[in-house]
């Protein structure tokens, strides 16, 4: 599930924020989070299988 | 000595000058902030100059190297600091009106490592808002211009510290690098930009942005001086606790000849990225002065690998939001609007995205020591485009109007994600003249490596004697 609607996006604001955003800054916020949300689900193609969260090294 | 030739000079000539008294620090320093009054009208690299602290340290170098204390090849020489480090008795604004009254009583751990090799902190430079931005463009100060055209993007975020050192305001400088942010604005300005592996060199008194991914990391003119630079500060700081044990190499020692085995690996998929032609044949020319050094080369493929931006993007993302979490409460009207807007962004990812990137991380760490096994060194473009118009919204992308800025730190993003080190060194200019940067990256902890392929394509190249004319 990669998409991120504004509504989604307003509801989360609301409950996390405490204030509002704007439509217009909504709709770049939105674009971003869906686009990188795309690219995580492309790169998790790969096989996660064991592999725990990374350390810094 | 003519001023002129002493501000062109690099750290270890003028260092040799100041030695033989040719001239003295407090001269260079008085001649460099008379002619910063003038040039950062134009480019607006600085937010302050420490200008009386500056004559001070430099009175006192020139009495010791005069009475044979040399501390080394930074003694005396002025540099600058990207203005989200700490500097004692300055303001620490990280170019935010958030921060535009923050006095700081002590130094960030780096900058005390070059006052102690003798260097003289001449300035602190305008960058990109709490460096959350990869051209520059959005700070309280006002935009850094780029020196080679001033209506150009310089790069970001560490852009006042490229161009302060691409206009010989100083020798060096301390930039950051999170997502890119020596690299690129070293690709833009023309200059060199090296990002240490993570834990080389000490966070502690660095604003953070996201404390898995940031980095200090010296610009400089020329490869050795920025070896100068890191190997100054690099070491083991108790006051961060992801600060390596390891040794630090005499990286000077490293810019030797000594590379005719060394295997060399192109990234062949961000050559194919490259939305500027010109860049991509800049750098593909540069593989080829590479190869005829006696190297051996090899394209490299790795799988996703243009899906790791992303990742990082979020990781930052996620962490910058909790950072500024309060101040997004109480004071969110005093960030600029674009910075504001990618610090929101941070609220609509959930724990499973983050956790996801870690574990995506690990598997291209996987990746990338699989690929090492095979080569010592990676080479890519640093930027996919040329630098363009401050408050530019579009280019032109095959017919395609788009917002360049996605697209600048698409080849950098990969080593902030493994904490690899990687350099951009200049590889020629475009048709207009704008710097271009090729991007080398290498094993975990092997600076030295990186330093002597990046040594042997600069002595080989014209381009570090090219400067701008401001």
């Amino acid at each position: 599930m990669a998409e991120m609607t504004p509504e989604t996006l307003k509801r989360i604001i609301k409950e996390v924020y405490g204030s509002e955003i704007p439509d217009e800054r909504l709709r770049v916020i939105s674009r971003t989070v869906t686009k990188t949300l795309e690219a995580l689900d492309k790169a998790t193609e790969v096989d996660l299988e064991g592999l725990e969260p990374s350390s810094t090294r | 000595m003519d001023p002129r030739e002493v501000r062109q000079g690099s750290i270890k000539e003028v260092s040799a000058w100041i030695r033989n008294g040719e001239v003295s620090s407090t001269e260079i320093v008085k001649d460099l902030i008379e002619r910063t009054r003038g040039v950062n009208k134009k480019i607006n690299a600085y937010i302050s100059v420490l200008e009386e602290d500056a004559v001070t340290t430099a009175r006192r170098a020139d009495e010791e190297i005069r009475s044979g204390k040399s501390r080394g090849p930074l003694h005396g020489i002025p540099v600058s600091v990207k203005d989200i480090l700490a500097v004692r008795g300055s303001i620490t604004s990280a170019a935010s009106k958030l921060l535009a009254e923050n006095l700081t009583d002590y130094d960030a751990t780096s900058v005390e490592h070059l006052r102690q090799a003798g260097a003289i902190i001449i300035g602190k430079n305008n960058c990109h808002e709490f460096a959350y931005g990869p051209t520059a463009e959005d700070s309280y100060y006002g935009p850094c211009r780029n020196p080679w055209n001033p209506e150009l993007v310089t790069g970001g975020s560490s852009g006042g510290s490229a161009s302060a050192v691409a206009a010989c305001l100083c020798y060096g400088s301390l930039g950051t690098d999170t997502g890119g942010s020596s690299r690129i604005p070293s690709s833009y300005c023309g200059t060199v930009g090296f990002k240490p592996t993570y834990g080389r060199v000490s966070r502690f008194g660095v604003i953070p942005l996201s404390w898995n991914l940031d980095h200090v990391s010296p610009i400089a003119r020329t490869v050795e001086d920025a070896a100068i630079l890191l190997e100054a500060i690099a070491g083991m700081d108790p006051r961060d606790s992801t600060s390596s044990e390891r040794p630090v190499p005499r990286y000077q020692s490293a810019l030797s000849n000594d590379f005719k085995r060394m295997k060399v690996g192109v990234l062949g998929k961000y050559l194919e990225e490259c939305l500027d032609q010109e860049v991509r044949r800049r750098v593909e020319t540069a593989v080829e002065v590479i190869s005829g050094l006696g190297v051996s080369v090899s394209e490299i493929s790795i799988p996703k690998i243009e899906h790791s931006a992303p990742v990082a993007n979020m990781l930052i993302a996620c962490e910058a939001t909790s950072i500024h979490e309060k101040w997004l409460k109480e004071r969110r009207e005093d960030y600029q609007p674009s910075v504001r807007t990618r610090l929101e962004v941070g609220y609509f990812y959930s724990a499973n995205h983050y956790v996801k990137a870690l574990r995506l991380r690990e598997w291209f760490r996987r990746e990338f020591d699989r690929v090492f096994k095979s080569v010592d060194v990676l080479l890519s473009p640093t930027c996919p485009i040329l630098p363009f118009k401050i408050g530019q919204e579009t280019i032109d992308v095959g017919g395609r109007k788009t917002d360049p800025r996605p697209f600048i730190a698409n080849f950098v993003r990969i080593y902030n994600l493994l904490g690899l080190p990687a350099l951009s060194v200049p590889c020629g200019f475009s048709s207009s003249g704008l710097p271009i940067g090729l991007q080398i990256a290498g094993r975990p902890f092997d600076e030295e490596t990186v330093l002597k392929l990046a040594y042997a394509y600069e002595q080989a190249q014209p381009w570090k004697d090219r400067l701008p004319n401001i």
